[in-house]
């Protein structure tokens, strides 16, 4: 019988299904939601739990999914129980989903590992100025950045950024980019050009993050860490930030994966990583100056997870699950990985639909997209109603779209022109 | 990942068609592999890899190729389809029209259900033959999907329509089988028989049947005997006829002289008893313009008394017309010529010089590039000998004019009463369109030239069309909403006045509409219904013949009995059937005489006494669906003769009907 749904309690599937679990082998948590890395370890021969907010507990059990009922939303005296727990029930590792969940991950692995530096170390990737210190100290070079804890903080940044510059008075002044603190990716993201822009940040941004603007080639990495070396690493290269990734980046990016491989290890270094997936951002200049963006410790999102999947055959959620296992060998992981680029079989991308008119009542899927033979699919949903749309600093996308196929520069093209086209009328 | 391919499925050369079964079979194999919980988000990319690979050549195969694969797969888990004995054949229709999810998952449904009936996949809830018999069930109801479709609703459909024709297409190839053949068959002959002026629906039904009759293991039956015959009148209906064109004349001339009569009989009476013609014919036709005898001429068009009198008194000009027009691209028109001859056309005394005026015509270069442009052939006839062959159709077969799929019922009701009733002045207009690229009507005094104009009712002008509405419609379209608009604001249905200067003078002044224009409400039904009877049925009008035919105005309804659409037909003539019923004999330009108006009111085509191209209702039927018509004040007998009977019953049904939900206003007598 499956057991009572209670705090503090692990849910157990009646039936056994997917892959045979190995007990030699670790036994993962899985921190937050989702169901393609719950169907990634289904799959895999770990043990694993889902450890996730109630919400979720009918669902797991209606499908037989192992689950602890936890709610993240504040980290307290508390925590430490649900660590006990994990611990108890012979769980070897946690695996943060989302930003939200890397500090928990970091406190209970290091119950877990005995480790408790592992704790301190989450921290790090969840405060973006703690971040930028850490890499900064660790010689990896960086903008300038400061803590903003009113309006006055930002004016007095983009004053002193642009005076550094040397601009004079009426020249155009240099972007400053804000961001939250804790928040992933673009969420929260703005850029000031002008004093008069800084009234629209609302009280409740701060305190947030100031950096400098970095001109350069964006992109992202992720880099599967085990015994503190490199065992896979992704360029994932953005076309426009906040619009559309894909993988294997074009060969022009890829030219820079010797030197992007070196900063990736300064990193690993600085920040004393052993295990587990990283996602650093990075700007490269033309003279191929790399400068440090950001580092998350979880997956990335706009379903990097499952470009990889399609372009090389490999599950990233299980990559993931393999390098974080402390009972993985080295034999084990080196044979899991593919090879960077050679292997894959195309490039998969994706495009993030936001709509362009400001009220919209359809979704009117572009037939030219989908006549293309490299769209794939799209999880964009049918309006009911018209929709008046808000894009506030980068919000977040109405859907992705997905594309495959055999040409990067055709990639990149078309995802470049998917910003031209209304999803939505 | 592996990739699972089937053997026999190799390498394949289109990079294309090799882009898209990647996709399919990286989906599918996901699919395969994930979790159930996992599946619904890696449907999407498995339905748009269905759909892509449906409409590319071979794309429908390759799909099959994995049909075993699909229920293990999970595709159909937690749906519908997943239990393939509920699912019914009649019900498929919904999914194959419907959105591309729908259409994807109905296709791999199907294919599927091909595998089992085909031994290549076994599925406890269905066996070999039920999945068979499923599949031809569901053809049947699905035939005009195999059709081209310039329907709006087909038009938004776009692609998907024609990933479903070739899913179809494929289907049948696989079947075969005599039960498939002799739903298409009869689909053919059903057409056939109201003797349309254009026939390509027809002949890519026959293509598909042909497809059929070439697979070994057919049993012979009478509908495989029939789809033979047809599809030799398409091809040539004689060995020799059926043979190389290029050398069919030399053949023919090289046979005996009875050998030569037997070719001619056999061509003609094939023409008559199915309405197609064959490629052969027109060449031998031509020849026989040339050097060939009056009676050899007859035969090979298979006159009656009245067309071969026609041919003895206008020899010259029926040669000159086959030398012009009748070419072997053009072949069809010769059942055109026969009618026109076998109907005495050419006694109507402007016709003859009409005629000749027309072989002489060469078409403004435009005109004559557009009809060649919509021809549909790679090496078209001049623009003269396309124009002259579509004149000879609509002239031999006036009922045979379609609308189409354009919303112009109104032009192509015109052009078939023309051709009834004044074909002078038809071939008149299309000498003006074809030669100075307008053509003009008074409209209460005024004159309209379609040159000025700008607006119609077609926004999307759609080209499946005979040759003479091709030329003419566009400019009546515009004259006809000219007229729309210079009646606006009189408060009235502006039919009573645009129909009789729109159509012409026979076009009987006296109007009667059951609508009010300015509420849309029904008014004085009763004494609409009266009125009509009084007009028309014999028994109340004195047997007053209809002279001429007269446009009225129905109310298009669907098999359920609710409104469609005003739609305009033409009355051609009120008698009793051969089983004593008073029928209204009508004219429907969407050409398509067989509908379904709901409440068991279903228009009849053939058996009850139609003329070929005829609708026919019983006149209570008629009624109920009746909204508009022009009558002669002269020729009206007494309305108030009709029992409360028979106008409270008609009254009924349409209450029950098209004006479920409009008010209603009796005129009460006090």
């Amino acid at each position: 019988m499956i057991q009572q749904n209670q705090l503090g309690a692990v849910q157990r599937p009646i039936r056994s299904k997917g892959v045979e679990k190995d007990p030699e082998k670790g036994y993962i948590a899985l921190l937050g939601w989702s169901l393609n890395a719950i169907d990634a370890m289904e799959r895999f021969d770990r043990r694993y739990v889902v450890v996730a907010p109630s919400w979720a507990a009918e669902y797991a059990r209606d499908n037989d999914i192992p689950f602890l009922e936890w709610d993240f939303e504040r980290f307290n005296e508390r925590s430490l129980e649900i660590a006990e727990t994990l611990k108890n029930e012979g769980v070897n590792v946690s695996i943060p989903l989302f930003e939200e969940t890397v500090e928990w991950a970091g406190a209970i692995n290091s119950v877990l590992m005995g480790n408790p530096r592992l704790h301190g170390q989450s921290i790090l990737f969840r405060d973006k100025a703690l971040m930028k210190r850490r890499a900064h100290l660790g010689g990896i070079r960086v903008g300038v950045f400061e803590e903003a804890h009113d309006k006055d903080d930002v004016l007095r940044f983009l004053r002193r950024v642009n005076q550094t510059l040397l601009k004079l008075d009426g020249d155009p002044n240099d972007p400053i980019h804000l961001k939250a603190f804790d928040k992933a990716g673009c969420l929260g993201h703005r850029v000031i050009r002008s004093p008069e822009e800084i009234d629209s940040i609302p009280e409740t941004d701060f305190p947030l993050l100031m950096e400098s603007h970095l001109d350069g080639w964006e992109f992202a990495v992720e880099a599967w860490v085990h015994d503190g070396e490199i065992k896979f690493l992704n360029i994932s290269e953005y076309v426009t930030l906040g619009y559309s990734v894909f993988v294997p980046a074009t060969p022009e990016l890829e030219s820079w994966r010797e030197a992007i491989t070196r900063e990736v290890e300064k990193l690993i270094k600085a920040f004393d990583i052993k295990f587990g997936l990283i996602h650093p951002e990075y700007f490269v200049t033309s003279d191929g100056t790399m400068y440090f963006g950001e580092v998350a410790y979880r997956p990335p999102g706009f379903k990097v997870f499952e470009l990889l999947e399609r372009a090389y055959g490999f599950n990233a959620y299980q990559a993931t699950a393999l390098v974080f296992d402390p009972k993985s060998t080295k034999e084990e992981v080196d044979a899991f990985f593919p090879e960077p680029v050679k292997d894959a079989k195309g490039h998969a991308g994706c495009f993030g639909v936001f709509p362009r008119r400001r009220v919209v009542s359809e979704l009117a899927f572009p037939e030219e997209t989908a006549n293309h033979p490299y769209f794939e699919s799209h999880e964009l949903y049918p309006l009911e109603k018209e929709v008046v749309a808000e894009r506030e600093a980068y919000g977040t996308h109405w859907g992705l779209v997905y594309f495959f196929g055999d040409d990067a520069h055709t990639m990149r093209d078309l995802l470049r022109h998917q910003e031209d086209l209304d999803f939505y009328v | 990942m592996m990739h699972q391919r089937f053997q026999g499925q190799g390498a394949i050369d289109d990079p294309v068609l090799a882009a898209a079964v990647e996709q399919f079979e990286h989906a599918l194999d996901t699919l395969a592999t994930v979790s159930g919980f996992a599946r619904a988000g890696h449907l999407p990319r498995l339905f748009n890899a269905t759909m892509r690979l449906l409409k590319l050549p071979g794309g429908v195969e390759r799909v099959h190729g994995h049909a075993a694969r699909f229920d293990s797969a999970g595709v159909f888990a937690g749906s519908d389809w997943d239990h393939p004995a509920r699912l019914q054949p009649e019900l498929s229709r919904g999914s194959l029209t419907g959105t591309p999810e729908a259409i994807a998952v109905e296709s791999l449904s199907r294919l599927r259900l091909l595998a089992i009936a085909e031994g290549a996949h076994e599925h406890p809830e269905m066996d070999a033959a039920a999945a068979r018999a499923f599949l031809e069930r569901s053809l049947v109801h699905n035939l005009d999907l195999m059709l081209a479709d310039h329907s709006e609703a087909a038009r938004a459909a776009g692609s998907q329509r024609e990933a479903v024709r070739k899913l179809l297409a494929f289907e049948l190839d696989r079947l075969g089988g005599s039960r498939v053949i002799q739903a298409l068959v009869g689909e053919a002959d059903r057409i056939l028989e109201q003797r349309p002026i254009d026939i390509a629906p027809v002949r890519h039904l026959l293509i598909q049947v042909e497809r059929l009759l070439a697979r070994d293991d057919l049993a012979e039956c009478d509908a495989v005997e029939r789809a033979r015959y047809l599809v030799s009148a398409c091809r040539g209906p004689t060995e020799l006829s059926a043979g190389k064109i290029d050398e069919y004349v030399a053949a023919f001339q090289a046979l005996s002289p009875e050998g030569r009569e037997a070719e001619l009989v056999t061509l003609g009476q094939t023409m008559n008893a199915t309405g197609l013609v064959c490629p052969a014919h027109g060449a031998v036709l031509r020849h026989l313009a040339e050097s060939g005898s009056e009676r050899d001429l007859a035969l090979a068009m298979g006159l009656d008394n009245v067309g071969t009198d026609s041919l003895d008194a206008f020899e010259d000009l029926s040669r000159a017309l086959v030398f012009e027009a009748v070419w072997p691209e053009t072949a069809q028109c010769i059942e055109g010529l026969s009618n026109l001859l076998d109907r005495g056309m050419l006694f109507f005394p402007p016709v003859p010089h009409a005629l000749w005026r027309l072989t002489r015509l060469d078409p403004l270069p435009e005109v004559s590039e557009h009809l060649r442009e919509e021809f549909g052939h790679d090496n078209p006839p001049s623009g003269r000998s396309l124009l002259l062959a579509g004149v000879i159709s609509v002239l031999g077969l006036p009922l045979g004019v379609s609308q189409g799929n354009n919303p112009t019922c109104q032009s192509a009701r015109a052009i078939s009463l023309w051709a009834q009733c004044d074909p002078g002045f038809l071939l008149e207009m299309v000498t003006w369109a074809a030669r100075d690229g307008e053509i003009d009507l008074h409209f209460e005094g005024d004159l309209i030239r379609s040159s000025e104009l700008t607006e119609g009712l077609i926004e999307d002008f759609h080209t499946e069309l005979d040759t003479v509405s091709l030329l003419l419609v566009p400019h009546l379209d515009k004259i006809y909403w000219e007229m729309g608009r210079r009646i606006a604001g009189r408060g009235e249905d502006g039919h009573r006045w645009i129909n009789p200067e729109f159509h012409g003078w026979w076009v009987h002044r006296g109007f009667a509409t059951t609508i009010d224009y300015a509420t849309g409400a029904v008014i004085d039904f009763a004494g609409f219904i009266r009125r009509f009877h009084a007009a028309y049925h014999p028994y109340y009008n004195d047997g007053a013949e209809l002279i001429y035919p007269q446009p009225a105005g129905i109310v298009a309804t669907d098999p359920f009995g609710q409104f469609v659409g005003w739609h305009a037909i033409a009355i051609q003539r009120v008698a009793l059937d051969p089983e004593g019923v008073m029928r209204v004999y009508f004219y429907n330009p969407n050409n398509e005489g067989r509908q379904d108006w709901g409440h068991g009111i279903v228009t009849s085509t053939r058996g009850k006494g139609e003329i070929p191209g005829e609708s026919s209702l019983p006149f209570e039927h008629f009624c109920a669906r009746l909204y508009v018509f022009h009558y002669n004040e002269r020729d009206l007998g007494d309305p108030l003769a009709v029992s409360d009977d028979i106008v409270g019953s008609i009254a009924d049904s349409v209450r029950e009907s098209w004006a479920a939900d409009k008010a209603w206003h009796e005129v009460v007598l006090s």
